[in-house]
């Protein structure tokens, strides 16, 4: 029987921080209806909830077999987000429960253990199971004695190498050695037969006093940053340790010889990082209430940004009383606040940080007096970082009743986890059922009598003592029917993105929910339920219409979304801008709609000068579901906002209001010589680095063409294996990966491709994917000429050329008769007159090198067009195109762009905040203040480009101190900016060039 | 009579081979069993939980009677449960029959797998079902016990100093002197013996019988390297027995 507090709503509303509605909690008395007459001591709790649907939880406690039988213990399971739980009996134990337990679930759905097996001392067992819904026992992986506190902690990969491997990490306390603190990591652990990759790596450097104390937490993040926090001993007595708090971190997952090693302390130069040193923790009794006490540790790291890091901790300032506290670090683990949040008499500290970078604190602390005592659960939140917080008391219940059974009585942890924007929790607690006890209400499966406030029994006969039951609670951010989504994955219709964070698939930026068409008309979606978008076309040909599809995860309220587009150059890392100067539109949700599509699109224009090869990108937000950050707007993903220390930024996959779509599909058909397809790779970050791509074509591409053939243009790269690096690419540098394709027939419908994924750390954090289309030369020919038109109209429009324009013009109206003809093609092309004197003009300009190899193409073309075979002049047609394409975009990006606008001054501030010659110049602190404020109102669009020159122009008493300080180089930069600030692109041009001349300075 | 009739309809329900089953393999069905109820099956390819997704091998039978069930489940009669049959087990919708099963889910509702079907039948062995149960976990212990002995207890040192090792599951070994005058299993020496019990209040040992000086009764002591001690150890409820059960014990121990 399911037992709903009638006094109280289960869901009770919260006022939230900031402009979110107010988020809801849940509890759950966690004991199923059939244990009804159970009074076990369940204590000790953890959790863990599957990422890829979080309906599904998991979790465990101190609960013997309801059965008696000894050969199984039994975890709980959930597969509708906690609201009901079921006991199963899976868990290897001697005799019928467990010691120490916790589970870690992922994305492939296998969950794994950490248990001190029942019937033994300290014998940890490692466990598995795909199945923690059926009959069979899970698998010991790993069986090993003398070892405490074992703590399972994993996660799923992303992307680079790890990709869908489980990554499971178990702290624990091996105490075969003096050097105790340990980490039992595997790599790829769903599989593997035991010991399932698991390898044990002692993570204490420092001889302690004897050993380590009992808790060794591991905190992961996507990126492969995993850290670890443990105690260790300086010394002990009966009742009194005196410990170092220390933070191990490695920065590729644990993989190195000497995993744990990336994070030193300055004191030694040991890996491991003292927190705090010397401090004191009561150890076991008197304890606290009824509870004993000793080291506790909690850490988790920022999914938003891997470098911030929370630790929790429990000490005993005078020696005997009880203290919890949360403190942070920005720069992973080398720097440490003080303690943002302290508790007196509370224990088990316990942190989770959600995918918006909000920070959950979580304990129990005891209060009152004598028989009147009382254990409070709290939950603390924080979204500024722990400079203020919430709290929400999830239960204030009994302390001196029930009598304790036995140590723990509560647990030497409770869990907390962070999925998606929310909270899961459970902790045990005396599990009277009285509303007053539970101040966000609660609700039961076991039977209860609300009235008496008593428990009762299978067959609702009598009364059942008071025991400790495990509490499950969820605090939920923004309910279902207010959390909107746009997919950045479809496989299917019914295996796509559901709006979870992050989004499971890599390959974010081929099949999401926005699109571009040439007609103000969605387009119906294909058979596997994918937008069917269309390359951009330019303004002589007609406007082209922005389109998204929203999703919302519940139904229930009527609500209007608002959209806003954004786009960027076909490749990765170039900056966002909006699509137009009225980006934004409406999607209006009635009470019962949980997805709408566009029926019209947002207008834009590509103007005459822009290629229209162009990345597309929306934005959503409601008052109640707004950003989880900046806008993308003149930033790219993968490339943190302002002020942040993130390595990576996840933004297009942590946060379900956006979405981004980096597709080229080419129609290819002829024979002869390959086409080489472009995309632009840019730089974004503030510091000159290696951009690292992973080249990945899929199946088809590979039967047909076998390996990728990748060239870079325009700088430096290489390719090792399925790596294609670009060396040394400065801030706001641009390189063009290149990919030659043999040129095809085929019958049109079937895409070949290859996606591109930019690696930051060995997670991809943004990329493209370039598709070829092998068809019919009657089928391929309109598009290769619309390219030629297109490409020749820019050349005309950049450099004011009339026979450039003039073929342009040609192409295009041979283009707008609809179907083309090979043989018109080959006529049309056979004249080449204005072709090859617009080709001259551009080649022979000063200072214009042939990086694309226009020559040689044209070249090619005249050759086939002159011996008239279609075959290959189709080809030779598509290859010129879009090598003039790309050349007219590198000249024009020469000159400057507005889209990195906002790149340029966060690299000043930088540059200005850290070169040792300007940071003490007069007005550099002001410059630096100031440009940062731009970035932040450029990013809030409060600025925009039109304000920049006014920025720069109050800037020039700096520069000219620079100049002084620097060198007479500047100074033609300097003019060259003073000469452009009527024009924002080309100042931006002139202010970059500037800028790389101090960086040149500095290095 | 009633349990031998309703055994012989058993076995034409189920097909039996006939009343011969071996005792032991009833008895080892039994053990392995930990709810045994006699139902009716009701429906096929069903449960009554909805977690339980695959449902090719699992029916829903009502229950009629419990023979055994642990404390808490006993009053399931005129419930319906979920079974998960045992390899090659079918049966059809409204047979009757005895399902020896173990626990599985425990929800709203229970489900439970079979653990097997007692090949040759054994409609006697129904009535010892709650002997052989009860009489489970003594066995089990006797079976593990390096030495048991009959005795009563002399000493009780104090605790030890400082532990090895420093976990809250330190287990607190306590020394315990008995006097034994008669060796029932195992070396057979009498006189004074010396043996441990864990005094900690930790999960791990919450459960360890805490002999008491003068305590007298039957000594169940086992040898646990594993857990670090080369001395005899006591550290299940069942180790330490009444003298009440002396002659119960001396006959397990005998195989009656």
């Amino acid at each position: 029987m399911r037992s709903l507090n009638p006094s109280l709503l289960a869901v009770f509303l919260v006022a939230g921080a900031g402009p979110l509605a107010a988020q809801t909690v849940r509890v759950v008395n966690m004991v199923p209806g059939a244990q009804s007459n159970e009074t076990n001591q369940d204590s000790e709790p953890d959790i863990t909830v599957d990422p890829n649907d979080p309906n599904n939880v998991v979790a465990s406690a101190f609960t013997p077999n309801p059965t008696g039988a000894l050969g199984t213990a039994p975890i709980y399971i959930s597969s509708d987000r906690g609201n009901t739980w079921l006991l199963n009996s899976i868990v290897p134990s001697g005799n019928g429960m467990t010691g120490d337990i916790t589970v870690a679930l992922g994305r492939n759905g296998v969950l794994y253990a950490g248990i001190l097996r029942g019937g033994s001392s300290l014998l940890m067992d490692i466990l598995r199971t795909a199945n923690y819904t059926g009959a069979a026992a899970m698998t010991t992986l790993v069986s090993r004695n003398n070892v405490d506190q074992p703590f399972a902690r994993m996660l799923t990969g992303l992307g680079g190498g790890e990709r869908d491997d489980d990554l499971v990490y178990v702290g624990n306390n091996d105490l075969a050695t003096a050097l105790s603190a340990t980490v039992d990591q595997s790599f790829d652990a769903a599989t593997a037969p035991a010991p399932g990759g698991f390898a044990a790596s002692v993570i204490e450097l420092r001889p302690p006093f004897m050993q380590d104390a009992p808790p060794i937490r591991p905190a992961i993040h996507h990126d492969g940053t995993v850290y670890a926090a443990f105690a260790r001993y300086q010394t002990f007595t009966a009742t009194l340790d005196t410990v170092d708090i220390v933070v191990a971190r490695d920065d590729d997952w644990g993989k190195s010889a000497t995993p744990f090693s990336d994070l030193t302390d300055p004191s030694d130069g040991l890996a491991g990082r003292f927190v705090a040193q010397g401090i004191s923790v009561a150890w076991l009794l008197p304890g606290l209430g009824q509870e004993r006490v000793g080291e506790r540790l909690s850490i988790a790291v920022d999914p938003t940004d891997s470098q911030t890091v929370y630790l929790a901790y429990y000490d005993s300032p005078s020696g005997t009383d009880s203290r919890v506290q949360i403190r942070r670090s920005t720069d992973g683990g080398n720097n440490w606040s003080g303690s943002l949040l302290s508790v007196a008499s509370a224990l088990n500290p316990t942190v989770a940080v959600t995918v918006r970078g909000k920070v959950g604190f979580a304990y129990q602390v005891l209060t009152g007096a004598g028989a009147a005592q009382r254990w409070e659960t709290h939950l603390r939140t924080s979204d500024d970082g722990g400079a203020t917080w919430d709290d929400t008391t999830l239960a204030t219940t009994p302390a001196a009743t029930p009598v304790r059974a036995f140590f723990p009585y509560l647990g030497d942890y409770m869990g907390l986890a962070a999925v998606g924007k929310d909270f899961y929790g459970v902790f045990s607690a005396n599990n009277t059922p009285d509303p007053a006890n539970f101040p966000n209400g609660v609700t039961y499966q076991r039977n209860v009598d609300w009235t008496a406030n008593t428990l009762r029994n299978l067959a609702n006969t009598g009364t059942v003592a008071v025991s400790i039951d495990p509490f499950f609670f969820h605090v939920q951010e923004i309910p279902d029917d207010q959390d909107f989504y746009v997919r950045d994955w479809t496989d299917s219709a019914t295996d796509n993105d559901a709006g979870l964070e992050p989004s499971t698939d890599p390959i974010f930026f081929t099949t999401s929910d926005v699109w571009n068409r040439r007609t103000d008309a969605p387009a119906p979606f294909s058979a596997n339920d994918r937008p069917q978008s269309e390359d951009p076309q330019v303004a002589v040909l007609g406007d082209n219409y922005a389109f998204a599809r929203v999703h919302r995860k519940g139904s229930g309220s009527a609500e209007t979304v608002t959209l806003r587009f954004l786009k960027s150059e076909f490749g990765t890392g170039s900056n966002y801008v909006d699509v137009s100067a009225t980006p934004t539109d409406t999607l209006t949700f009635a009470a019962a709609d949980t997805v709408q599509t566009m029926t019209a699109g947002v207008e834009w224009t590509l103007n005459a000068t822009t290629s229209s090869h162009t990345c597309l990108a929306v934005e959503i937000t409601t008052p109640n579901d707004p950003l989880s950050g900046p806008s993308l707007v003149g930033r790219a993903p993968g490339w943190p906002p302002a002020g942040s220390n993130t390595r990576t930024d996840l933004i297009v996959l942590n946060d379900n209001n956006i979405a981004q779509r980096n597709m080229g599909v080419h129609k290819t058909s002829g024979r002869g010589s390959s086409i080489a397809y472009h995309a632009l790779v840019h730089n974004a970050a503030l510091a000159t680095r290696d951009v690292t791509l992973r080249v990945i074509p899929d199946e088809r591409f590979v039967g047909l063409f076998k390996q990728p053939v990748t060239g870079v243009v325009g700088g430096a790269g290489r390719m090792e294996g399925d790596l294609l690096t670009l060396p040394g690419m400065r801030p706001g540098e641009n390189r063009w990966v290149a990919l030659a394709v043999p040129a095809t027939s085929g019958q049109g419908g079937a895409l070949y491709s290859v996606s591109f994924q930019e690696l930051v750390d060995g997670l991809a954090v943004n990329g493209f994917t370039i598709a070829v289309e092998p068809t019919t030369v009657a089928g391929a020919a309109p598009e290769a000429l619309r390219l030629y038109a297109e490409a020749f109209l820019r050349l005309g429009a950049l450099e004011g050329d009339e026979s450039a324009a003039r073929e342009g013009k040609r192409a295009l109206e041979l283009a707008g008769r609809g179907e083309v003809s090979p043989k018109a093609l080959v006529e049309l092309l056979r004249d080449g007159s204005d072709r090859q004197r617009g080709l001259d003009a551009l080649l022979k300009r000063p200072g214009f090198a042939d990086l694309f190899g226009l020559s040689g193409a044209a070249d090619r073309l005249s050759k086939a067009a002159e011996a008239g075979d279609p075959e290959l002049v189709l080809p030779g047609t598509s290859d010129l195109a879009q090598r003039l394409d790309s050349a007219l975009t590198r000249l024009d990006k020469l000159r400057g762009d507005l889209a990195d606008v906002r790149q340029t001054v966060d690299w000043q501030a930088e540059l200005y905040a850290t070169h040792p010659r300007l940071c003490n110049l007069p007005g550099s602190a002001e410059l630096v203040e100031r440009s940062r404020e731009f970035v932040l109102a450029f990013s809030a669009g409060k600025v925009t480009a039109d304000d920049y020159p006014g920025l720069v122009e109050g800037l020039f008493d700096v520069y000219a101190a620079t100049v002084g300080v620097v060198g007479e180089s500047l100074q033609a930069e300097l003019e060259a900016m003073r000469g452009a600030l009527g024009s924002a692109k080309e100042l931006q041009g002139a202010h970059r060039r500037f800028l790389l001349l101090l960086e040149a300075g500095r290095r | 009579m009633r349990l031998a009739l309703l055994g012989c309809g058993l076995i034409a329900a189920l097909a039996w081979a006939g009343c011969k089953t071996p005792r032991a393999d009833f008895q080892t069905l039994v053990s392995a069993s930990d709810f045994i109820v006699e139902g009716e099956v009701r429906r096929l390819g069903a449960a009554t939980l909805e977690q339980v997704e695959d449902t090719s091998r699992t029916v829903v039978v009502r229950v009629d009677r419990v023979l055994y069930a642990p404390d808490g489940f006993a009053d399931y009669t005129g419930r319906e449960i979920t079974v998960l049959l045992a390899e090659g087990h079918d049966v059809e919708v409204g047979e009757r029959a005895v399902f020896y099963t173990r626990g599985w889910l425990f929800g709203d509702g229970i489900a439970v797998v079979e653990t097997g079907v007692p090949p040759g039948g054994a409609p006697e062995g129904l009535g010892q079902i709650a002997d052989l149960k009860a009489t489970e976990g003594l066995r089990a212990r006797l079976d593990a016990a390096a030495l048991v002995a009959q005795g009563s207890i002399l000493r009780v040192d104090s605790q030890e100093g400082q532990a090895p090792r420093r976990t809250e599951h330190d287990p607190r070994w306590t020394r315990v002197t008995l006097d034994a005058r008669a060796v029932l299993k195992g070396d057979p020496r009498d006189g004074e013996l010396v043996f441990l019990y864990p005094a900690s209040r930790d999960v791990h040992w919450f459960r360890a019988p805490r002999p008491a000086p003068g305590l007298e009764g039957v000594f169940l002591l086992h040898r646990r390297d594993d857990l670090g001690v080369a001395e005899l150890v006591v550290i299940e409820p069942e180790d330490v027995q009444p003298i009440e059960r002396l002659s119960e014990i001396q006959g397990l121990l005998e195989g009656k």
